[in-house]
C-alpha cells in the first residue's frame, strides 16, 4: 500500500467503503451527475435497529490499498456500483461481462455489487435482477436513491453477519491469523500451535472484530474489542496490530467524542439531521450504553460474545487526553514498519484533526513535523503537490498559518519542477496567491503607504518575484507589471541598487507589450487586484500651488473688500483656529487662480533610484473646475537631493478648484498618485478659487529690460524692471508699449506713480504723467555743494546715486471685471545716475543794473570725457576731463514772492522748515529755467542740464532777488537805471520817483532827499554841487503809505546850471517806518543824468 | 555554535537576521519565519502563567533535518530566534540558554541608545556572521538605515525543495 489518502479523518473508521466506477464509454459529465446522487446516500439508518450506517463513497480506489482491508476493514472496499451506458440489447452481454471484470478487481473483499445501466430499453429490462437496474436515461432515474439505500441494507447483511460470524467463533475453533500483505512471508513456517501463535490470533481477530462493530454502528461494542485487543497483542508484541487495535480505540473514542466529526466539512454533514447538540448526541447514540470492561471476562483462551457482562466498570471511552497518548503509541508501533508508512502518515493526519479540534496546536504539530518525515517512496510530482498541499491545510487548521503558507509555496513551485513536462504555471500562481496572508503580505499598496515597512522583507519579495514570473509563464503580463510594480513601489527600500536596475529593467520590458494601468485588475481566483500608483518614483515631499505671478495676479476691488471679511469669528486673530491642523490640507488657499490662465503648482520630488530616472507625463489630478493639465516630462538625476518641478495647467471654468493629486508614467506604468495617500507630504493647501478671466497685458519698453530689481522694501512685486544709467541732469525718454495679450477685452486702465524715497537724500525732479500711454521721466539728481576740494579734486567723483520709482498700470475687463477683479502691471524703473557737472561754489555780483545782477558759478566736470556748458545767452565753456572753471552769467532779478507761496492746503500743517525748504527748491527750479545751464559731452553725443538748486546760499538768493519794493526813478518821463538820461542845461528835468510795492503789507510813508554829485573817477565823490545844480522846489520827497500792489509817486524837478555828468544819490530819511523793513528794500537805481548844453 | 539568530519585534518582523552561511541566507529568513507559528503557540499557552514566574526560554520550537530552532521571549514580547546545527550534539540547553541570555543583553543595550528608534531594524556593527564567535554580538550600533547590511540573496529553497529558476536574471 503505497496510496495515502490524506483526507483521512478518524471518523472514516466506522464507513464502508464503496467504489462507484464507470464502465465503458461514460461520459464525466453523466458519471458524477449519478456519482453525486449516489454518494448523497451515505447515512443510513438501518431498520429495525438504531443503527447508523455510514459509507464512504470512492470513484477510484488503488486495488493493492484494499489488500490492507483485513487490518482496517474501512480501506476494504465491501460495495460495487458501477454505472455504463448500453443502448441496445446486443450489447448487453458484452457490457455485463464487463461488470464481472470489474468485480473481479475487488472480489475478494466485496459485499455485494450494483450495475447500473443507462439507456437500454426492452425486454431485457424487463427480467427482475437485484444486481442490475435499468434506466432509460440519466435524466429519468429517480429511484438511484431508493437502490443504494437496498443496496446498503444488503451490505449490511454481510456485515452483520460477518461480525456476529467473528464475533461468535467458538473458542476452540482455530482462529485464523489475520495478516497484511508484506507479513504474508513472514508467517511461513511459523508453529501455529504456540500460544504466541494463538495469541496473535487472537488478538488480531478481536481488532478485526471491533472493526467490524464500529463499521456496523456498535461503538461501544467496538470499544471493549479494541481494549482487548490492546491487551493480547501488548503481550505478545505484536506491534503493528498492537498500533491498528490503538488506532481504532482512537477512532471510536473519537466518534464518541466529537460527533461533529474532525473532518471538516464531510464531517459535519453528517449530523445535519440532528438538531441535538454534541453533548446530547453523544448520551442518546445508538447503542450507547455505558458499556464497561471488566477484565475478568477476558479470558485468553476466547472471545467472550456477551459483551453485556462488561457494563459497569470502568469507561471504555478514552479521555481526550488519551486518545493523543494513544495515537502517538500507534504511530510509534507503526513507525517500526517501513511497510506501514501509508498507516503511520494517515494516523498522523487523523491524530492532527482530532488535535485541531482539541485546540492543541503544539501537539499537533509535532504530528505534523513527524507526518512531513516519513518518506513513503519516490512519490511521483502530482503526489507530491498533494502531499505539501495537505501539509500547508493542515498547518493552516492548526492555525499555523505561515508553516501552512511555507508548504503551500512548496507545492506551487512543486507545479512548475523542472521535471513535469508541462508545468501549471496557473496552478502555480493560484497556490501562490493563496500563501499571502501567511506572508502578511496584502497587494493593496495602501497597506504598504502607513509608515516604514514592517515585515519579512526578504521573504515576501522572493514570493513576489514568483508571482511576477508565474503570471508572466501564465501568459497574463498584465498581472506580471501590476506584481512587479508593487515589488518596486512597497520593496524600494529593501532592492539593491543592482535589484533596482534589474527590477526597472524587466519592468520596462514587461510594459512596452502591455503598459500598466489604474484599473483594477481581477485574478483567476475572483479577487481583484488593486492598482499600484508609484508614489516613490519620483518621492514626492512639498505640494504648494504657486501664486499667479504678481503682474497676473488678480486683486479685488477695494469697495467690495468688505465683503471678504470672515464673519465667523468676532475676534480678529483666535490661536485656536490657527493651529486646527485637521483643515490643513483642505485649507483654502488665500490666493486666486484665474480663468483661462496658466497656473501652477510646485512639487517637490526626489529620485530615490541609482539611476536616472524619467518620469514623463506627469501632469495634475484635479477636481471642482474643468481643468486641462499640461503634463510634463522630466529627468531626475540619479539619487536626487529635493527638486523642484512645476506642473502647471489652465483653469476652464470658475469655483473652487481642489487639487488631488498627480499622474506620472514612470517605467511605462501610469499612476494616478493621490495626495491623501502619500506620506509624508507637506502641503500648504490644495484648494484654490478660480475666478472669472480677465485681460492680460503685456508690457514692453524703448529701454532694454534688466534684470536688476527694486529695493526689497518697494513693498510691490514688480514684473518687468527697466533700468537705465544716466549722467546727472541727463534726460531720457521712455516709450511704454502696453499690448493685451488675453481673450477677454481690456475695460479700464488707470496709471499712477510712485518714486521710491532713498536714502541718500537725492530727490527726483519732475515726474510727470503726460499721458497713460506716453511717461516722460526726468530724473534730476542734486547733490550738495562738494566742499572746494584743496587738491583740485572734488570729492568722491564716482560716488553714484540710484533712483528708483514704480508705474502701476492697474486694468481690468471681460467676467473678472464684473466680478471686481483687476490685475496690476508694474514697471520698476531704476536709474543709476552719475555725476556730470558740478557747481561747486556759486557767487554773486551786482550788475549795473539793479535788477540785474551777476551770478558767478564754478563749475566742475566729473566725467571723465571733455564736456561744454553753456547757459542761455552765453557762450559755451569747454571743460576738460575733472577741470574747474567760473562761468559768470547776467541774470535779471527774480522776484520770488510772485511764485505761490505756501498754498493754503498744505500751509497749515507743514512746519515752517519744511516750507523753507519747498520755497528754496522752487526758487532753485526758477533760477535753472531762467539760467538754462547746459552741458553737452560731444564724444558721448549725451547732454543733460545742471542745477543751482541746494546750491544756493542765503545771500546769494537775496542777491538774486528783486526787492518787493520796486523803485523807478523817471527823468523826464524816461526810465533811468543804468543809462544816463540826457538834458539840457537850463533846462528844468523832471525827476520822478515811483514805489510800485509788491509785498504783502503796506509799506511808507517815506522821506527821501535826493543829493546830486559828481564822480571825480578816483574814489572822490563831490557832494557840494549847489552852485551847479539847482532844486525846483524841495529836495527832499514824500511818499504816502503804499498798500500791498499798490503804487506811489512824488515829482520834482531838477535845473543843471553847468554840463557835465551828474549823479543823484537818493537817500531815505531815517525814521521809525523804514527801519522795519531790511535795507535791501531800499534799494534805489543810482541816477546817471548827463547835462549837454543848450545850444547843442 | 548557531548558524542563525533573529531577532523579532513584537509585531512579528525581523528587527535582525544574520546567519552564519550566508549564501543561502534565504533558507533562514523562511525557517525563522515558521518558527514564529510556534513561538506564538507557545507564548499564548504561556499567558496564563503568572508574569514573574514566565520563563523567557521556549525551548526547542523545532527540529528539522539539519537545524534545530530554539526561542527566547523577553517580556515585552521581542522574540530572540537562534538556528543551531542539529549535527553539534555538544551545544546543551544550558549553553543555549546562556547564548540567549547574551542576546537579551546585548538586545537591551540597542535599547538604551538614544538614537534607536525602538522598531526600527538593528544593524550589527561586528562583521559577525563570518566570526567564529557568531553569536556573541559584541557591539551593536543600531542605524535607521532601512535596508539590511547584507540582504538575502534568491538561493534555492529551503529544506532542498525544487526552487524556481532565478528570477529576473532568467529573463
Amino acid at each position: 500500500m503505497s496510496v495515502p489518502d490524506y483526507m483521512q479523518c478518524a471518523e472514516d473508521h466506522q464507513t464502508l467503503l464503496v467504489v462507484v466506477q464507470p464502465v465503458g464509454i461514460v461520459s464525466e459529465e453523466n458519471f458524477f451527475r449519478i456519482y453525486k446522487r449516489i454518494s448523497s446516500v451515505s447515512q443510513i439508518s438501518v431498520r429495525d435497529s438504531q443503527r447508523v450506517l455510514y459509507i464512504r463513497y470512492r470513484h477510484h480506489y488503488p486495488p493493492e490499498n484494499n489488500e490492507w482491508g483485513d487490518f482496517q476493514t474501512h480501506r476494504k472496499v465491501v460495495g460495487l456500483i458501477t454505472i455504463t451506458d448500453c443502448f441496445s440489447a446486443k450489447d448487453w452481454p458484452q457490457t455485463f461481462e464487463k461488470f464481472h471484470v470489474q468485480k473481479e478487481i475487488y472480489g475478494s473483499t466485496l459485499y455485494d455489487s450494483r450495475l447500473f445501466v443507462f439507456g437500454l430499453q426492452g425486454e431485457i429490462t424487463e427480467q427482475p435482477r437485484t444486481d442490475v437496474a435499468f434506466y432509460p436515461n440519466y435524466e429519468d432515474c429517480e429511484a438511484v436513491e431508493k437502490r443504494i439505500e437496498d443496496f446498503i441494507e444488503s451490505l449490511f447483511i454481510v456485515l452483520e453477519s460477518k461480525r456476529l460470524d467473528r464475533a461468535t467463533d467458538k473458542s476452540g475453533d482455530k482462529i485464523p491469523l489475520l495478516c497484511v500483505p508484506f507479513e504474508k512471508k513472514d508467517f511461513v513456517g511459523l508453529d501455529t500451535d504456540s500460544r504466541h501463535y494463538k495469541k496473535r490470533c487472537q488478538g488480531r481477530m478481536r481488532k478485526h472484530v471491533g472493526d467490524l462493530c464500529l463499521q456496523a454502528g456498535m461503538l461501544q461494542d467496538s470499544l471493549v474489542h479494541y481494549h482487548m485487543s490492546v491487551e493480547l497483542l501488548r503481550s505478545v508484541n505484536d506491534f503493528l496490530w498492537l498500533g491498528a487495535a490503538l488506532e481504532g480505540l482512537c477512532s471510536a473514542s473519537v466518534i464518541c467524542h466529537y460527533p461533529g466529526g474532525t473532518g471538516g466539512k464531510t464531517g459535519a454533514r453528517r449530523f445535519q439531521g440532528s438538531s441535538l447538540p454534541a453533548e446530547a448526541a453523544n448520551r442518546h447514540r445508538p447503542g450507547a450504553q455505558e458499556v464497561l470492561i471488566d477484565p475478568g471476562a477476558l479470558t485468553t483462551n476466547g472471545i467472550n460474545p456477551d459483551t453485556s457482562a462488561e457494563i459497569g466498570r470502568a469507561k471504555n471511552c478514552l479521555s481526550p487526553e488519551d486518545i493523543i497518548d494513544k495515537y502517538k503509541e500507534a504511530i510509534s508501533y507503526y513507525s517500526k514498519y517501513k511497510n506501514a508508512g501509508v498507516i503511520e502518515l494517515e494516523a498522523c493526519v487523523k491524530a492532527v484533526r482530532v488535535l485541531a479540534i482539541q485546540k492543541r496546536s503544539m501537539d499537533a504539530s509535532e504530528f505534523l513535523q513527524n507526518a512531513v518525515y516519513i518518506n513513503l517512496r519516490q512519490l511521483s510530482e502530482e503526489e507530491k503537490i498533494q502531499r505539501y498541499s495537505i501539509l500547508s491545510e493542515l498547518y493552516e487548521l492548526i492555525g499555523f498559518h505561515r508553516k501552512s503558507a511555507f508548504f503551500k509555496r512548496v507545492a506551487a513551485m512543486q507545479c512548475v519542477a523542472p521535471s513535469i513536462s508541462e508545468p501549471g504555471w496557473r496552478a502555480c500562481y493560484k497556490l501562490l496567491l493563496e500563501t499571502l496572508p501567511g506572508y502578511s503580505l496584502s497587494l493593496d499598496p495602501k497597506d504598504f503607504s502607513r509608515g516604514t515597512h514592517r515585515g519579512w522583507a526578504a521573504v515576501q519579495m522572493r514570493l513576489l518575484h514568483e508571482l511576477v514570473y508565474a503570471s508572466r509563464r501564465m501568459g497574463n503580463p498584465a498581472l506580471s507589471v501590476r506584481h512587479l510594480s508593487f515589488l518596486l513601489q512597497t520593496m524600494l527600500d529593501f532592492l539593491s541598487d543592482q535589484e533596482k536596475k534589474d527590477v526597472t529593467q524587466s519592468l520596462e520590458n514587461y510594459t512596452c507589450k502591455c503598459p500598466g494601468t489604474m484599473e483594477l485588475l481581477t485574478l483567476p481566483g475572483g479577487p481583484t487586484l488593486p492598482p499600484v500608483p508609484f508614489t516613490k518614483l519620483p518621492i514626492v515631499r512639498r505640494v504648494k500651488l504657486l501664486n499667479l505671478p504678481a503682474s497676473l495676479r488678480p486683486q479685488k476691488m477695494k469697495s467690495l473688500l468688505g465683503q471678504n471679511v470672515s464673519t465667523k469669528s468676532p475676534f480678529i486673530y483666535s490661536p485656536i483656529i490657527a493651529h486646527n491642523r485637521g483643515e490643513e490640507r483642505n485649507k483654502k488657499i488665500d490666493f486666486q487662480w484665474v480663468q483661462g490662465d496658466v497656473c501652477e503648482v510646485q512639487l517637490m520630488v526626489y529620485n530615490p533610484m541609482p539611476f536616472e530616472l524619467r518620469v514623463e507625463n506627469m501632469g495634475l489630478l484635479t477636481s471642482g473646475v474643468d481643468f486641462e493639465s499640461l503634463p510634463a516630462a522630466l529627468s531626475l538625476p540619479a539619487e536626487s537631493g529635493l527638486y523642484p518641478v512645476t506642473l502647471v495647467g489652465v483653469p476652464q471654468t470658475t469655483g473652487m478648484i481642489t487639487v488631488n493629486g498627480y499622474h506620472t508614467t514612470v517605467f511605462g506604468v501610469f499612476s494616478d498618485c493621490l495626495l491623501d495617500n502619500l506620506p509624508g507630504v507637506k502641503t500648504s493647501g490644495s484648494t484654490v478659487e478660480v475666478i472669472p478671466a480677465l485681460p492680460r497685458l503685456q508690457i514692453s519698453t524703448s529701454l532694454p529690460r534688466s534684470a536688476h530689481s527694486l529695493q526689497p522694501s518697494s513693498g510691490d512685486e514688480i514684473s518687468t524692471n527697466v533700468s537705465v544709467q544716466l549722467y546727472n541732469g541727463e534726460a531720457q525718454q521712455l516709450v511704454i508699449q502696453l499690448e493685451n495679450i488675453g481673450t477677454e477685452p481690456l475695460e479700464t486702465l488707470e496709471v499712477t506713480s510712485r518714486l521710491l524715497t532713498t536714502k541718500d537724500g537725492i530727490s527726483v525732479s519732475g515726474f510727470p504723467l503726460c499721458s497713460p500711454f506716453r511717461q516722460v521721466v526726468r530724473p534730476r539728481v542734486e547733490s550738495k555743494p562738494v566742499n572746494a576740494p584743496e587738491g583740485g579734486k572734488p570729492g568722491d567723483p564716482s560716488h553714484m546715486k540710484t533712483l528708483e520709482a514704480i508705474l502701476n498700470f492697474k486694468y481690468s475687463g471681460g467676467p473678472g471685471h464684473a466680478e471686481g477683479y483687476y490685475r496690476n502691471l508694474s514697471l520698476g524703473l531704476h536709474v543709476e545716475a552719475e555725476p556730470s557737472v558740478f557747481f561747486t561754489r556759486v557767487t554773486t555780483l551786482p550788475a549795473t543794473s539793479t535788477r540785474q545782477c551777476h551770478l558767478l558759478l564754478d563749475i566742475f566736470n566729473s566725467t571723465e570725457h571733455e564736456l561744454t556748458v553753456s547757459a542761455r545767452g552765453n557762450e559755451e565753456l569747454i571743460l576738460h576731463a575733472g577741470e574747474c572753471q567760473r562761468m559768470a552769467i547776467q541774470v535779471d532779478k527774480f522776484s520770488f514772492e510772485s511764485f505761490p507761496e505756501s498754498p493754503g492746503e498744505k500751509g497749515q500743517l507743514a512746519n515752517p522748515k519744511q516750507l523753507e525748504e519747498e520755497r528754496q527748491e522752487a526758487r532753485g527750479l526758477e533760477i535753472d529755467s531762467k539760467l538754462d545751464v547746459h552741458w553737452r559731452i560731444p564724444s558721448l553725443k549725451r547732454t543733460g542740464e545742471a542745477s543751482v538748486e541746494g546750491l544756493l546760499s542765503q545771500l546769494v538768493l537775496e542777491h538774486l532777488q528783486l526787492a518787493p519794493l520796486q523803485w523807478d526813478v523817471l527823468v523826464d518821463g524816461q526810465p533811468c537805471d543804468c543809462e544816463a538820461a540826457a538834458c539840457r542845461v537850463g533846462d528844468p528835468v523832471r525827476l520822478e520817483v515811483r514805489l510800485t510795492n509788491q509785498s504783502p503789507r503796506s509799506v511808507g510813508p517815506f522821506a527821501l532827499t535826493v543829493a546830486p554829485f559828481q564822480d571825480h573817477q578816483n574814489g572822490v565823490h563831490n557832494y557840494d554841487l549847489h552852485d551847479a545844480v539847482s532844486f525846483v522846489g524841495s529836495s527832499t520827497f514824500y511818499l504816502d503809505a503804499v498798500q500791498p500792489s499798490g503804487q506811489s509817486a512824488c515829482l520834482g524837478a531838477l535845473l543843471f546850471l553847468y554840463t557835465g555828468d551828474f549823479f543823484l544819490h537818493i537817500h531815505f530819511h531815517q525814521d521809525s517806518a523804514s527801519k522795519e523793513l531790511p535795507p535791501s528794500w531800499f534799494c534805489l537805481p543810482s541816477v546817471h543824468v548827463r547835462a549837454l548844453d543848450a545850444q547843442a | 555554535m548557531a548558524v542563525c539568530v533573529a531577532v523579532i519585534a513584537k509585531e512579528n518582523y525581523p528587527l535582525y537576521i544574520r546567519s552564519a552561511p550566508t549564501e543561502n541566507e534565504l533558507k533562514f529568513h523562511y525557517m525563522v519565519h515558521t518558527s514564529l507559528d510556534v513561538v506564538d503557540e507557545k507564548i499564548s499557552a504561556m499567558g496564563k502563567a503568572l508574569v514573574d514566574q514566565r520563563e523567557l526560554y521556549l525551548g526547542l520550537l523545532y527540529p528539522t533535518e539539519d537545524y534545530k530552532v530554539y526561542g527566547y521571549v523577553t517580556n515585552s514580547k521581542v522574540k530572540f530566534v537562534m538556528v543551531v546545527d542539529s549535527s553539534n550534539t555538544a551545544l546543551r540547553d544550558n549553553e543555549i540558554r546562556s547564548m540567549f541570555r547574551k542576546l537579551h543583553n546585548s538586545y537591551t543595550d540597542v535599547m538604551c541608545n538614544p538614537f534607536y528608534n525602538p522598531g526600527d531594524r538593528i544593524q550589527s556593527s561586528g562583521s559577525d556572521a563570518a566570526e567564529p564567535g557568531f553569536p556573541v554580538i559584541t557591539t551593536w550600533i543600531p542605524t535607521c538605515e532601512k535596508r539590511m547590511g547584507g540582504r538575502p540573496g534568491h538561493g534555492p529553497c529551503p529544506l532542498g525543495f525544487p526552487r524556481m529558476p532565478r528570477p529576473l536574471t532568467a529573463w
